[in-house]
């Protein structure tokens, strides 16, 4: 059965409710099993169908979430093949395109984990502060949540300078509250006793079996796409990746919060450096044959694009592999060894990016009988 | 390692070695030299698998592993005809690339010999079987 | 039968599906929880059991996977009921439409009341779909 966290990030691509089949003796999990396939829909494959201007869209609709960087990878990608450099300029959009994205991202995964471990209170306090991102995408970019601020060869729209004041305004009331929220997650005792030490990925495990994102950094692993292969402004802003060693459930809360501050500073310093100019340059209606890669650090972790172009104005192939696909193998290490009681916060700490209302089924080893119990009576074993 | 001491490297075990960017590196090996390539970059530290790709040609299948290599990234290319579509997993090198493998044979219909689990990823259980969709046949 | 009308009226219980959506809608659909847009006040809760429900929400363009699943949950609402087409994609697949494994929209597999279209649509105009569905439960 699949565990579905109640309206998580979106898988990119192939993500759905996944099946688990959670193996128990008495309260302890032993194994787990996994089942995707719910919101498959054949995305790979209508691109290659599609020209590349039309596929820009539909490769921001794999994750309505992450879908800034979504579209940013597949334009990086693009880009490449038809050896194309955007502006300066769009390339400074780009970054605060991404990083409000990011912190909208977040704050929606710590409203969800919140909800999860049942302090609703909490969950609704990060979710009304996150519209004050979301006001932030409506302004600068027209959407709240399509915000599409990149286009092939540059920028869709440009940042106008009357608006800059009030960004400027909004990022410093949602500083105030991460910083706020940071001290009450890593003080309040109710927090600490169901994430401390709960769902642990070692160092080793996350290593080997290439978790990304903020779900390997809280283990230990420094991978950050943004460091490690910089795209639009970021070889040009100074930013500290957030790595925490524990590997656990509250390691991965801390990670997420420090990391929209970080992304705070990342906007203040791309509207101080943003250069004067033109936003786009002209994107060939055909491509000549090549391939390339395109990768970027969606709010989840490493997001890659391949493209292969053949000549015309449709791509080839493009293979998109999303973050939390990269990180459904991690899971089992951190489920097994726990109770049925922290399967909703373990598999929430993934930030597993799909919307799903599936229940789990539980085998118990012992007997071979299982029962199907949905999500809210999960939750409430855990009250 | 960055772009020149990995294509160093590969060159032991590719051939074509392109350097792409400030980061990126193309290289096309064959079935008899793809495993030891992938051990020696385990063996160099280099454990995180990004993905694999696969892209159908026509007559000739192309397999992308894709590794990242701390400060660039390596794409390793593999061609193998359709009438002999096999390949070894490279699971016991890259644990991480478990899901990776069954999507290949789902949706391309490559056999992964070896590996552990090759049940259906993605495809609902009513899917026929024999049917591939990234294939171009799928598109008739 | 009249005090039930009422009750319906006033505090319509609303069961949400995602059926292969990008989660642009899912997340409005949530946003209208919380403070800023609050639907609680208008009585409006959102459950997990099809069997509580008298408003399905439906979002995203219909995959084979899940659409005998959709059907089920269908089937488990009681009478009476109203389904809610959330977002352009149970609308007309959007940006979906001819891959392979999306089988909407949402009028082919069951009768719709009210049609919500955006990509996603704010939440104001997901509240005021289920505020015009809430009329036709009388019927």
């Amino acid at each position: 059965m699949t565990f579905i966290v109640p309206i998580g990030p979106q898988h990119p691509a192939l993500e759905e409710p996944a099946h688990f089949r959670i193996e128990v003796k008495g309260e302890e999990i032993v194994g787990v099993d996994l089942r995707l396939g719910y919101n498959h829909k054949g995305i790979e494959q209508a691109l290659s169908d599609r020209s590349y201007a039309h596929g820009l869209y539909l490769s921001a609709r794999v994750c309505g979430i992450c879908n800034s960087t979504h579209s940013l990878a597949f334009t990086r990608a693009v880009e490449s093949v038809a050896g194309i450099e955007c502006p300066d300029r769009a390339r400074y959009i780009r970054v605060i395109d991404a990083e409000l994205e990011r912190i909208h991202s977040h704050l929606l995964w710590a409203g969800i984990a919140a909800h999860e471990i049942g302090f609703t209170t909490l969950f609704m306090l990060f979710w009304r502060d996150r519209e004050l991102s979301l006001d932030m995408r409506e302004l600068l970019f027209g959407h709240r949540i399509y915000a599409s601020g990149t286009y092939l060869g540059g920028a869709r729209v440009d940042i106008k300078e009357k608006d800059i004041p009030q960004l400027i305004r909004t990022l410093a009331k949602l500083e105030k509250s991460v910083k706020h929220y940071i001290d009450v997650c890593t003080s309040d005792r109710t927090i600490i006793a169901r994430c401390s030490g709960v769902g642990v990925l070692k160092k080793k495990d996350a290593l080997e079996l290439c978790a990304v994102g903020p779900t390997a950094r809280a283990s230990g692993v420094d991978f950050d796409i943004r460091r490690d292969d910089p795209y639009a402004a970021y070889d040009e802003i100074s930013f500290d990746v957030i790595v925490e060693r524990d590997g656990d459930v509250l390691a991965k809360v801390v990670v997420r919060l420090r990391e929209i501050l970080e992304s705070i500073g990342i906007i203040r310093q791309a509207i101080d450096a943003m250069p004067k100019g033109a936003i786009r340059t002209k994107f060939p209606e055909n491509v000549p044959e090549n391939e390339a890669v395109g990768r970027t650090e969606a709010p989840r972790g490493e997001l890659m694009y391949y493209v292969r172009s053949n000549g015309t104005n449709k791509p080839e192939r493009v293979r998109i592999r999303t973050p939390s696909y990269a990180n459904w193998p991690s899971a089992k290490p951190m489920l097994v060894g726990g109770t049925i009681a922290e399967i909703p916060i373990v598999v929430a700490s993934i930030d597993p990016c799909y919307s799903c209302t599936d229940r789990v089924t539980i085998v118990d080893a012992e007997t071979g009988k299982f029962r199907i119990m949905t999500k809210e009576e999960l939750r409430r074993l855990r009250r | 390692m960055n772009v020149d001491e990995v294509a160093r490297l590969i060159k032991k075990y590719a051939d074509d070695v392109k350097i792409v960017g400030a980061r990126h590196v193309f290289a096309v090996t064959d079935k008899e030299r793809y495993i030891e390539a992938l051990t020696a970059l385990r063996d160099n530290d280099l454990k995180h698998l990004t993905t694999i790709t696969g892209v159908d040609r026509g007559d000739i299948v192309d397999v992308i592993y894709h590794i990242h290599c701390g400060e660039s990234l390596l794409n390793l290319k593999l061609s193998i005809p359709k009438t002999a579509l096999e390949i070894e997993t490279v699971t016991d090198i890259f644990p991480g690339a478990i899901l990776y493998e069954r999507e290949l044979m789902e949706m391309l219909g490559v056999q992964v010999k070896g590996h552990p689990d090759p049940r259906r990823l993605f495809l609902s259980d009513d899917w026929p079987a024999g049917k591939f969709p990234l294939r171009k046949e799928a598109k008739k | 039968m009249g005090l039930l009308n009422y009750f319906r009226r006033k505090s319509p219980w609303i069961l949400h599906y995602n059926a292969g959506a990008c989660n642009g809608c899912d997340i409005e659909v949530v946003a209208a929880l919380t403070p800023r847009y609050d639907v609680e006040r208008l009585g409006i809760v959102k459950k997990g059991s099809p069997r509580h429900a008298d408003v399905l929400l439906v979002t995203g363009a219909i995959t084979r996977q899940s659409k005998d699943r959709l059907l089920r949950i269908y089937e488990q609402i009681p009478e009476p009921k109203v389904v809610v087409a959330v977002g352009n994609c149970p609308i007309s697949n959007c940006v979906f439409n001819g891959c392979y494994n999306v089988v909407g929209p949402l009028d082919k597999h069951m009768p719709v009341d009210v049609y919500v279209p955006g990509c996603p649509p704010i939440p104001e105009a997901i509240i005021d779909g289920v505020l015009k569905a809430i009329p036709r439960l009388e019927k």
